[in-house]
């Protein structure tokens, strides 16, 4: 079960290149684990590791320490590609919490609001300001639906209402929904009562 | 979306999964219902004239990035396109029918059914594979796997000197132990060419079942057309 989401300030790790697809967030070879544990170990694999599995010391997902830099701030058209519910698996077991990006892709957001990870689509120029300054905490409020860099103005975004209540109460949709188990249970002895 | 018409009503019925008698007649009604109203506006209107589109493969790592066989990759426009020719192997102006080929991948969900694999089989059937490149075929699902073999499409590949398998995701995403070498070279009829997608270092061009086929033929990226005036070409 993911941790409640209402704010988050961190640091960012910004890849700029747009179409980054899921193939790179999570190379095919590495799905053929049923459970998260362990696969933020092979998030962007190969452009972290050479063929022989050598560690790229220049990567920078090799030298940041991830729980400061909870933010990825990535290109345009992020997370295109296969539909892999693991691209968001290993991006949050990874250390991200949110990806910000001008567009996301659908089966990704879908993939990733429902596992805890939060999409957050910007205009260019907020993208661009964000970009710009990597060395710049940013808040993401999600009660709120705003992101701000520093001290800056903060900027609205939106998420679907459920997939944000969700997040905020730190449950998925199951988690939703068996936290309602009385209410279901109240209603079913109700309609046993009337039949 | 393509709306529905009587050529989906004729390949759909008596299919399995399909509704049977009465009730498909009732579905079809419906389904052919679904289709635009003659005179219906629309925002924007494209007009593709498919007589006029020659076989087309991909050059880059996107799978957009595609040219007619035999034309060379455009002149980069951008970053993500000096990148692409670079991580490809490609230069603009070059055309791609020039590399040897490696590999040749022909199945996967998106080109692994009857059709696909009866095209392929029309080119390979009484020829060789080149020395030297590998030819997976892969059909897209149990079903096609028992109907090719019943048609005897599994011999053709064999003897053409392809790997005849079992359905499955196989070469299209490197998942299973069927990948591309790096630096190798694969025509794929898969639906994703992205750096990696087949294996580190994997050079991939996206091209149709025929495409692939006559690419083993010749080790080389080739234009199906050239086996198909001589003979008789793919099913309907």
């Amino acid at each position: 079960m993911p941790e409640p989401l209402k704010t988050l300030t961190s640091g960012t790790v910004v890849f700029s290149q747009s179409n980054i697809d899921t193939d790179q967030i999570i190379p095919g070879r590495f799905l053929t684990t049923t459970t998260r544990e362990g696969l933020g170990a092979h998030a962007f694999h190969d452009w972290r590791y050479e063929a022989d599995g050598s560690v790229k010391p220049e990567a920078v997902l090799n030298r940041i320490d991830p729980t400061e830099h909870r933010i990825l701030i990535a290109g345009d058209n992020f997370a295109c590609g296969s539909s892999r519910e693991h691209a968001p698996w290993a991006l949050l077991d990874y250390g991200f919490r949110a990806v910000v990006s001008t567009s996301i892709a659908d089966i990704f957001t879908s993939n990733a609001l429902k596992n805890g990870l939060l999409p957050v689509v910007v205009s260019q120029a907020v993208w661009d300001d964000l970009a710009a300054h990597p060395d710049q905490p940013v808040t993401i409020d999600l009660e709120a639906e705003t992101i701000r860099r520093g001290n800056a103005e903060p900027t609205p975004f939106r998420v679907e209402s459920f997939a944000r209540q969700c997040l905020l109460d730190g449950v998925d949709a199951m988690g939703w929904l068996t936290a309602r188990l009385p209410d279901i249970e109240a209603f079913e002895r109700r309609q046993q009562e009337t039949a | 979306m393509i709306a529905p018409d009587q050529v989906t009503v004729d390949w759909l019925r008596g299919r399995r999964h399909a509704p049977q008698g009465e009730a498909f007649e009732r579905a079809a009604t419906d389904w052919l219902s679904l289709a635009s109203d003659p005179g219906a506006v629309f925002d924007k209107e494209v007009r593709l004239d498919g007589d006029a589109i020659r076989p087309m493969a991909t050059w880059g790592t996107t799978p957009d990035a595609g040219v007619a066989i035999g034309a060379a990759p455009p002149e980069p426009r951008s970053e993500n396109d000096r990148k692409a020719l670079a991580y490809m192997g490609f230069e603009a102006g070059r055309a791609t029918t020039d590399y040897p080929v490696d590999v040749v991948f022909i199945g996967s969900c998106t080109n692994g059914r009857l059709p696909d694999l009866r095209a392929a089989a029309a080119i390979l059937k009484g020829r060789r594979v080149k020395p030297g490149v590998r030819v997976l075929v892969v059909p897209g699902s149990e079903a096609v796997r028992r109907d090719a073999e019943a048609e005897g499409l599994h011999t053709v590949f064999t003897e053409a000197g392809a790997e005849w398998r079992i359905p499955g995701c196989s070469m299209c995403l490197a998942m299973n132990g069927d990948m591309v070498g790096p630096g190798q070279l694969a025509v794929s009829t898969s639906n994703r060419n992205f750096e990696g997608r087949q294996g580190p270092g994997a050079r991939t061009i996206l091209a149709s079942p025929a495409t692939a086929a006559a690419s083993a033929v010749m080790g080389v990226l080739t234009d199906p057309r050239v086996f198909m005036s001589a003979e008789e070409t793919v099913h309907a």
